[in-house]
C-alpha cells in the first residue's frame, strides 16, 4: 500500500509516474487480442461509412441498365449489381453507413437522457427518485418494437424514426444503471466531504459521482451499439426501417432472398457483412467489460 | 470581519470569552427519523469556540460527536436550535451563499480514503476546493496543491499519485491539506486519528498541532481518545448518550472531573486493561421525563447534575 514511502528516491525532482484508473481498463483492453482485432476492425468499419462517399465507386442509386443481377468480379462491378444494376459494393458501403448512424446515434441520445434521468433520480431521490423511476418502469414494460412501430408510422421512414425508434427502448436499462451506481457511491463519505467544501448538487453528481459510473455505463453501452445495428437491420427487414432508396443491410437482406438462386451473392454479402460487423462490436464490448471487471474494487 | 480593536489590544482570556464565538451551538436537537422509530442523537447541546481556541469534544461512539460536528458544518440541519457561524444562523442561509461560507469552515474526517475523492490524484484532490470556490486558475491551483502538500509532509514527486496509492497515514496528511486550502477559520476534525495505526497517529497529531499555532486556527476536536484530546485542546466537552455531561477548561476536566461518567471515562484511560468503556447506564442515564441541569461548579466548568 504504502507505494508513496516505499519508492527509493530517485534524485530527480520528476514527479513520479501513476497509473491512472483508465490506464489499466486500456492495458487491460490491449491486452485481449480478440478485442483488440475487433476494434481496429469496428474503427476501419467507422471510417468506411464516415468516408462513403469517397469510397463507394458508385451512389446507391444509380442504375446500370446494362448489368443486372451482374455476378461477382463483373466489369466495373466487383461485387456484382442487384437486380435494378444497383453496385451492390456501394450499398453494402452505404448501408454499413445508415446502421452505424442509427446505431451510434441512438445509443448517443439514450446515454444523454439515461445520465441526466438516472443521475437526477438517484441523487435529488424522494418524489422525484419514485416518478422518474415510474417512467422507466412503464417504458420497461413497453414492447420495445411496438413502440419502434407506432414511432415509424406516425413520423415516417426517416433515418431520425428509426434512430429515436431504437434509442427509447434502450435508455431505460442504462438509466436503471446510472441510478444504481449513484446510490452505491451517494452514502461514500467523499460525497460528504465534497458538500462540505461547497460543491454543489450539479458538481457532486456530475464530476463526483457519474465517473464511477462511465466503466458500467461504457460496458453496456459497447453492448447496446450492436444490438441496435441488430434493430436497425430487423426494422428494416419488417419493412420499418429507413425509406428506400436509402440501402439498409436489412432491406438488402429481405431482397437477397428474393434472388437466392439467381443471384446468391446478393443475400451473401450484405449478411455476411451484417454478422461480421455485430460480431466484431460484440467481442469489442466482451473486451471491454473484461477490462473493466478486472478492474473490479480498485475503482 | 476584522475588529480593529481586536488588533490593537492583546486579547486576555476574559476578552476572548466576551467576543462572539466563532463557531457555536445554542440548544441544539438532533433527531433522526428511521425506520426503527425516531433516534434522539443530540439533546439540547450548547457550545462555543472562540478564535483560536481548541474545544476537544469526547465521548464514546453513539455520544452523539459525529452528529454534533456534521451539524456545526451544516451538512445536517437541527430539529431545533441554532448553529452560528461568527454569529450567523447557518439555517437562515442556503444554496449558492451557503456553499460560499463552506470555505470558512472545513473538516477532516475519520476515514481519509473514503473522504478523499478516488479518481482525482493528491493534487487534484487538495486543488478541488480551491477550483470550487474560483480561486486562481489552473496553474496557480496547482501549484498551491503541491504547496501545501509540501507543508502537510507529501512529498511533491507523489503529487499525481490516487488516493489508493497512499498510506492511511499520508492519505489523513492529503486530507489535511485538502481542508487548509480555502484557509477556513474554523477546522472541525471528526476522529482524525482514530483509523490510523498508532505510531502514524502521533504524527499526524504533531502535524494539527504545528497547523494549529501556525495558523491560528479555531479547531473542534472530536475524539474518544482523552488522552489525544487532553494534549490537544483548551476546552474539553464530555458528551454522553448525546448529551453533555461536563464542560471544563482542559486541565481543570482532567484535574479534578465532576461527573461520575467523566471519572469513569478518565479512569479508562491510562492502565491498559481489557475492560470495555464505561457503560453510561450504569453509572448515569438520563430521564427524557426528568430533564437535569447543567451546573456551573467553577468558572467555565459546567456538570449535568446526576
Amino acid at each position: 500500500m504504502a507505494l508513496a514511502e516505499a519508492t527509493e528516491p530517485t534524485g530527480s525532482i520528476e514527479a513520479v509516474k501513476a497509473r491512472g484508473h483508465w490506464a489499466g481498463a486500456w492495458a487491460r483492453f490491449r491486452a485481449n487480442r480478440l478485442a483488440f482485432i475487433s476494434l481496429i476492425f469496428c474503427g476501419l468499419l467507422v471510417i468506411t461509412a464516415i468516408a462513403a462517399p469517397w469510397i463507394a465507386p458508385y451512389h446507391f442509386t444509380e442504375t446500370d441498365p446494362t448489368a443486372r443481377l451482374a455476378p461477382i468480379g463483373a466489369d466495373g462491378h466487383w461485387l456484382g449489381t442487384d437486380m435494378l444494376g444497383r453496385d451492390l459494393f456501394s450499398r453494402m458501403i452505404y448501408g454499413l453507413r445508415t446502421a452505424l448512424f442509427v446505431a451510434f446515434g441512438a445509443e448517443l441520445a439514450s446515454l444523454v437522457v439515461a445520465i441526466v434521468i438516472g443521475l437526477s433520480a438517484g441523487y435529488i431521490g424522494g418524489r422525484v427518485d419514485q416518478g422518474l423511476m415510474g417512467i422507466t418502469d412503464v417504458m420497461y414494460a413497453f414492447p420495445s418494437y411496438l413502440f419502434a412501430i407506432v414511432l415509424v408510422t406516425v413520423m415516417g421512414r426517416s433515418l431520425w424514426a428509426v434512430m429515436l425508434a431504437i434509442g427509447i427502448s434502450s435508455w431505460v436499462t442504462q438509466a436503471r444503471l446510472v441510478r444504481a451506481q449513484v446510490l452505491s457511491v451517494k452514502e461514500r463519505e467523499y460525497i460528504e466531504a465534497a458538500r462540505s467544501m461547497g460543491a454543489s448538487g450539479t458538481t457532486i453528481s456530475f464530476r463526483y459521482i457519474l465517473p464511477n459510473a462511465v466503466g458500467p455505463l461504457l460496458v453496456t453501452t459497447s453492448f447496446a451499439i450492436p444490438a441496435a445495428i441488430g434493430a436497425e437491420a430487423g426494422l428494416a427487414l419488417l419493412g420499418l426501417g429507413v425509406q428506400p432508396p436509402t440501402p439498409s443491410w436489412g432491406s438488402m437482406i429481405s431482397e437477397g432472398t428474393s434472388y437466392i438462386l439467381a443471384a446468391p451473392h446478393l443475400l451473401l454479402f450484405p449478411a455476411g457483412m451484417f454478422a461480421l460487423t455485430l460480431l466484431a462490436f460484440t467481442w469489442v464490448g466482451d473486451g471491454v467489460r473484461d477490462a473493466f471487471d478486472a478492474n473490479g474494487e480498485s475503482r | 470581519m476584522v475588529d480593529v480593536s481586536d488588533v490593537a489590544e492583546p486579547v486576555t482570556t476574559e476578552r476572548a470569552a466576551s467576543e462572539r464565538p466563532v463557531i457555536a451551538a445554542e440548544h441544539v436537537d438532533k433527531v433522526f427519523n428511521t425506520r426503527a422509530g425516531e433516534v434522539h442523537a443530540v439533546r439540547d447541546v450548547s457550545l462555543a469556540v472562540h478564535s483560536g481556541q481548541t474545544l476537544g469534544l469526547v465521548g464514546e461512539s453513539g455520544s452523539g460527536k459525529s452528529t454534533m460536528a456534521r451539524l456545526l458544518m451544516g451538512l445536517l440541519p437541527p430539529t431545533s436550535g441554532t448553529v452560528r457561524l461568527d454569529g450567523l444562523d447557518l439555517s437562515t442561509v442556503r444554496g449558492a451563499r451557503l456553499r460560499q461560507l463552506r470555505s470558512q469552515m472545513q473538516m477532516v474526517f475519520q476515514n481519509p480514503f473514503g473522504s478523499l475523492l478516488p479518481h482525482y490524484s493528491a493534487a487534484a484532490n487538495v486543488a478541488e476546493p480551491l477550483r470550487l470556490h474560483k480561486r486562481g486558475d489552473k496553474a496557480w491551483r496547482r501549484e498551491r496543491a503541491v504547496e501545501l502538500l509540501d507543508l502537510v509532509g507529501v512529498n511533491r514527486r507523489f503529487v499525481d499519485h490516487y488516493p489508493r496509492q497512499f498510506s492511511g497515514g499520508q492519505q489523513q496528511r492529503i486530507a489535511i491539506a485538502r481542508a487548509l486550502a480555502l484557509e477556513p477559520r474554523l477546522l472541525v476534525c471528526d476522529e482524525p486519528t482514530s483509523s490510523l495505526d498508532v505510531s502514524i497517529q502521533a504524527q499526524v497529531l504533531v502535524l494539527l498541532e504545528e497547523l494549529r499555532s501556525r495558523l491560528g486556527l479555531t479547531v473542534v476536536f472530536i475524539s474518544h481518545n482523552l488522552a489525544v484530546v487532553e494534549r490537544f485542546a483548551d476546552r474539553v466537552t464530555v458528551m454522553c448518550m448525546g448529551q453533555v455531561v461536563e464542560s471544563a477548561p482542559t486541565e481543570a476536566l482532567f484535574g479534578a472531573p465532576r461527573h461520575p461518567y467523566t471519572e469513569k471515562l478518565l479512569a479508562a484511560i491510562l492502565p491498559v486493561t481489557s475492560d470495555p468503556l464505561p457503560q453510561p447506564d450504569i453509572s448515569w442515564r438520563s430521564s427524557p421525563d426528568q430533564p437535569s441541569a447543567l451546573v456551573e461548579v467553577a468558572p467555565g466548568h459546567e456538570v449535568r447534575e446526576s
